[in-house]
């Protein structure tokens, strides 16, 4: 297999740097987002980071250590917009793009036209630095996990390139948490037993490793010599969003039997929001006539949520002002966009009740989430799941 | 149901935010930019390109999204409406420039 030339951009301090961006008065100091409605710092600029700063941190413990810290609240809008901007650029470069996140993203460069990946990508961070003022940096590597270590390596603003044939050896000498999977929780296993680098992981036998990692041994194992052949994946049409559509079965002119459906769909949803990490802002709902005509209409949170119950005020007057004609509804859909990693809640406990009920919040779903995928989607059901039910049963 | 959404474009333009590219929606929400010709409720199709003289251009300035006129020259500079002062290009971020009118009308 011929040498693929990947390239993972990753920008750095996202939400501080893109509002240092929109404002200038604010650009070369100690600035964090967030930290005014859940207590937590979101992201925190370079500046603040110097003093400390860490995201995600309770905003008090930031303030001590940076008094003058400027704490600036999150425009998840102004972000969205920024990271379209961002990989507009990207998509200039290729068509084989994925986007992760936000702030993240793989361009297979293999087929580059210029030929030259690496002028490519130079040029790539020189446009974003000029037009968008942040400031992204960048791994080249022949696969996905090496150019993503590359770019997270030393940060802001920076590039690195992994020459092929290289990986295994650039690896080595990374502590194990830069492996997949090891994170805080995972790596004292492996410190004691004795295992800091990626070198020595790579030096273990598979047999050895399934003691540590279990059944993700054997892509651990390829991971830690530099392998990895997942490829890019170009998403589909819409590539951070979720969706689900119900046609019915007999057209419904019932709005109530109408609202339960969507209700059960942002339920199954915000599910797939949560196993996946993220939070959406966004909510749009569908809505078919018998005569086919389409009406989309959406409406946004302030900030993104994983949890159902933030959407569900929305539905109803969505649905009321998609459906101003007196026709029978053929499908109903929702789906929900501009999704943000949902930040991790600080280990520390906090003061001050938005934090606490959040972080509730996430353990009652979690939890809800759990007892569903083992007893199945019946095991816990809401009132409007019971609703739908006996509406199918009569 | 209104008017708009039975246009032809009304799905086309519901769509926009989801498609990866260069091109944006933006809702006005205020009467402030009459003296460009725009009205409250007029949405505006921003694409995301390198500034030409005298483009109308959406740019955040001070944390603040602003409609402005793009001069060139004598030294690039954004111009809000009357009587704010000019914005030196380095003190913003383009967000977009406007190359479409949305109005519904009715």
């Amino acid at each position: 297999m011929s040498t693929r030339s990947i390239l993972h951009l990753d920008a750095d301090a996202f939400y501080a740097s893109v509002e240092q961006a929109a404002d200038s008065r604010l650009r070369r100091k100690a600035i964090a987002v967030g930290g005014l409605t859940r207590g937590i710092v979101a992201s925190a600029s370079y500046e603040a980071r110097a003093r400390g700063v860490k995201t995600p941190m309770p905003t008090s413990q930031a303030l001590r250590l940076c008094p003058d810290l400027i704490l600036v609240p999150a425009d998840f809008e102004k972000y969205e917009r920024f990271s379209q901007l961002m990989f507009a650029y990207a998509y200039d470069l290729t068509p084989e793009l994925e986007v992760c996140s936000i702030d993240e993203g793989y361009l297979d460069l293999t087929a580059d036209r210029s030929g030259h990946p690496r002028e490519s990508a130079l040029r790539l961070s020189l446009q974003i630095k000029k037009d968008l003022k942040i400031t992204i940096s960048q791994g080249l590597a022949s696969n996905k996990f090496c150019s993503a270590v590359a770019s997270k390596l030393k940060k802001p603003n920076n590039f690195i390139e992994v020459p092929a044939e290289t990986e295994k050896e650039f690896l080595a000498p990374l502590p194990v948490r830069w492996l997949p999977g090891i994170g805080t929780k995972t790596e004292p296993r492996y410190l004691e037993a004795g295992i800091t680098t990626i070198h020595q992981v790579a030096s273990l036998s598979l047999q050895e490793l399934e003691r540590l990692a279990g059944s993700s041994a054997p892509d651990l194992h390829l991971f830690a010599q530099g392998i990895d052949s997942r490829p890019v994946t170009p998403a589909s049409a819409d590539p951070k969003s979720f969706g689900e559509q119900e046609t019915f079965d007999i057209d419904q002119v019932d709005e109530l039997f109408c609202l339960a459906t969507l209700r059960a769909m942002t339920d199954r949803l915000c599910r797939k929001l949560r196993r996946e990490g993220f939070g959406a802002r966004t909510l749009s709902l569908r809505i078919r006539f018998r005569d086919m005509e389409d009406v989309v209409r959406s409406d946004s949170l302030n900030e993104p949520s994983p949890f159902e119950n933030d959407f569900y005020p929305l539905l109803q007057p969505l649905l009321r002002r998609s459906w101003c004609s007196p026709k029978p509804l053929r499908l109903v859909g929702v789906r929900l966009s501009n999704l943000h990693k949902y930040l991790p809640d600080p280990e520390l406990p906090l003061t001050g009740l938005p934090q606490k009920s959040a972080t509730e919040k996430l353990q009652l779903a979690d939890a809800t989430d759990l007892v569903r995928s083992r007893f199945g989607n019946q095991a816990i059901l809401r009132g409007h799941d019971l609703w739908l039910r006996k509406s199918k049963l009569t | 149901m209104s008017k708009s959404l039975s246009h032809p474009l009304a799905l086309i333009i519901e769509e926009i935010p989801f498609q990866p590219g260069r091109s944006f929606v933006h809702q006005v929400d205020s009467d402030q930019w009459k003296e460009l010709g725009l009205l409250k409720k007029d949405r505006l199709l921003l694409e995301f390109r390198p500034l030409k003289d005298q483009d109308l251009a959406l740019i955040l300035h001070h944390g603040q999204g602003i409609l402005t006129r793009y001069r060139h020259s004598p030294t690039p500079r954004f111009l809000p409406p009357s009587p704010a002062p000019a914005i030196d290009h380095t003190d913003a971020v383009l967000q977009g420039v406007v190359v479409c009118l949305i109005r519904t009308m009715g």
